[in-house]
């Protein structure tokens, strides 16, 4: 049993890339950190593929490994470095604004979401986007569901009150870097 | 969240009512607050807003994924999913079509329960590590059956029938193809199970394989090639990730393969080839 979940894991992980990458922006708000990231919760999922339980979600396992990386490890580097944590001008939406500016819509949604503090905005992400539910975000997160809970209604509160004025819209040559 | 609170329903209560989240009797609960309450259900409306347009959005950052270099990436990490070629032995895929292929006799003895896992990742890992192509014919069978062996997980054989009578006859049927004495008693390895004898075929001759299931280092097998030269004393390689002890003898080639550490098989495979006779 144990070669299987190894198997698995092995197996699986190419199908996950793209979505461990999705999590690394939404945790660090750089591309580079991002694919560093997906890259040491590859060597860590293959190191302790063992441990994956078969039968139990991938993915799942995948991304509290990626989060562990990021609050244990990369985080506190770029912060001894100097380099800042979630710098709003390298957010999710100016990293990726040049293939998302056919679509304005959720190149605002993106951007309003990065202005969320980080708690709300990952909360937010697993709950939403990657579909968790209450009580699996809250596992992933190690919070209570209350606060889950809590998290989410002030992310929508805020995302809210910007859709009256949203931004005022420029031309998408403008908007590269 | 089983308690039905008695007071007015919070924000979060409201977004987790909205997200299909609450408890029948809590959602009741919220329910019957916005029926009499004309400025909860406003504040209900403004934390409505929003929903699937986060989804969407974010779908679209999946496709800017620097997906290919992620790839590249996995497929150069140690152990995913076999230990690469040295960068001098890579030739490219379509090398490996022009040699004899390894196909089975046996109706309906397909890579069955190893086809998911197959599927999934043995296109990139080919194209993306290239396959090491011996030199020499008398090693390609070898590396036929290694990479099919690498195709085995534990699932594979783990439903096989241990019935000793069924074992008996089939493990008779292998040995009298290659020529071999081949008795299950003969072959059986020290708390590894026995799963299987079947007849493969490699270039137009018999290829014989003995399946084993090691309960810590999954499937090993023992191949008979009947097609050998010379003799070979044990000699040691890898090949598709995987550990291999080879020997040949009176015509006939050996390979104990599996992921079992090396000095281990080499051990079982010195045991094999005293018991093995003509």
């Amino acid at each position: 049993m144990i070669e299987s979940g190894q198997l698995e894991v092995r197996a699986g992980l190419v199908s996950h890339l793209a979505r461990l990458w999705r999590y690394g922006l939404v945790l660090s708000g750089r591309r580079d950190v991002a694919e560093d990231l997906v890259q040491a919760t590859c060597v860590r999922a293959l190191e302790r593929s063992s441990q994956f339980a078969l039968g139990s979600r991938l993915d799942r396992w995948l991304f509290s490994i990626l989060r562990s990386i990021w609050l244990n490890e990369l985080r506190s580097r770029r912060i001894r470095q100097g380099e800042g944590v979630v710098d709003a001008e390298t957010t999710l939406t100016f990293e990726g604004v040049q293939e998302i500016e056919t679509n304005i819509l959720a190149r605002q949604v993106l951007r309003r979401v990065q202005m969320l503090p980080q708690a709300q905005r990952e909360t937010l992400f697993l709950a939403y986007v990657e579909g968790l539910t209450y009580r699996d975000t809250a596992e992933m997160l190690d919070v209570p569901i209350g606060t889950v809970m809590s998290r989410l209604a002030a992310a929508r509160e805020s995302l809210s009150k910007l859709n009256p004025a949203p931004e005022s819209v420029s031309s998408p040559q403008s908007q590269r870097r | 969240m089983t308690e039905i609170p008695t007071g007015r329903p919070a924000d979060a209560d409201l977004v987790a009512f909205l997200d299909g989240e609450l408890p029948p009797a809590q959602a009741q609960w919220v329910e019957s607050w916005l029926a009499r309450d004309a400025e909860l259900r406003r504040r209900r409306d403004v934390l409505a807003q929003d929903g699937g347009v986060i989804t969407d959005a974010f779908e679209a950052l999946i496709a800017q994924a620097p997906e290919a270099r992620l790839k590249q990436m996995l497929l150069g990490l140690p152990g995913y999913p076999v230990e690469r070629p040295a960068a001098n032995n890579r030739r490219p895929f379509f090398v490996l079509r022009s040699r004899p292929r390894l196909a089975l006799l046996a109706a309906g003895i397909a890579l069955f329960a190893a086809g998911v896992l197959v599927d999934r990742f043995l296109p990139e890992w080919r194209e993306a590590a290239g396959i090491e192509v011996a030199s020499d014919s008398e090693d390609e069978w070898r590396q036929a059956v290694a990479e099919y062996m690498s195709l085995y997980t534990p699932e594979t054989i783990v439903g096989l029938s241990d019935d000793p009578t069924h074992m008996e006859h089939e493990f008779a049927a292998v040995g009298a193809k290659l020529g071999i004495n081949l008795p299950p008693s003969e072959v059986s390895l020290p708390g590894i199970a026995l799963k299987r004898a079947q007849i493969l075929q490699y270039d137009g001759k018999p290829l014989g394989q003995v399946a084993y299931l090691d309960p810590r280092d999954g499937v090993m097998a023992l191949c008979i090639y009947a097609d050998s030269h010379q003799d070979i004393a044990p000699t040691t390689e890898q090949r598709a990730g995987l550990n291999i002890v080879h020997w040949a003898s009176h015509g006939r080639a050996f390979m104990l393969v599996g992921r079992k550490a090396m000095p281990e098989l080499r051990d079982l495979a010195s045991l094999l080839s005293q018991r093995l006779t003509l």
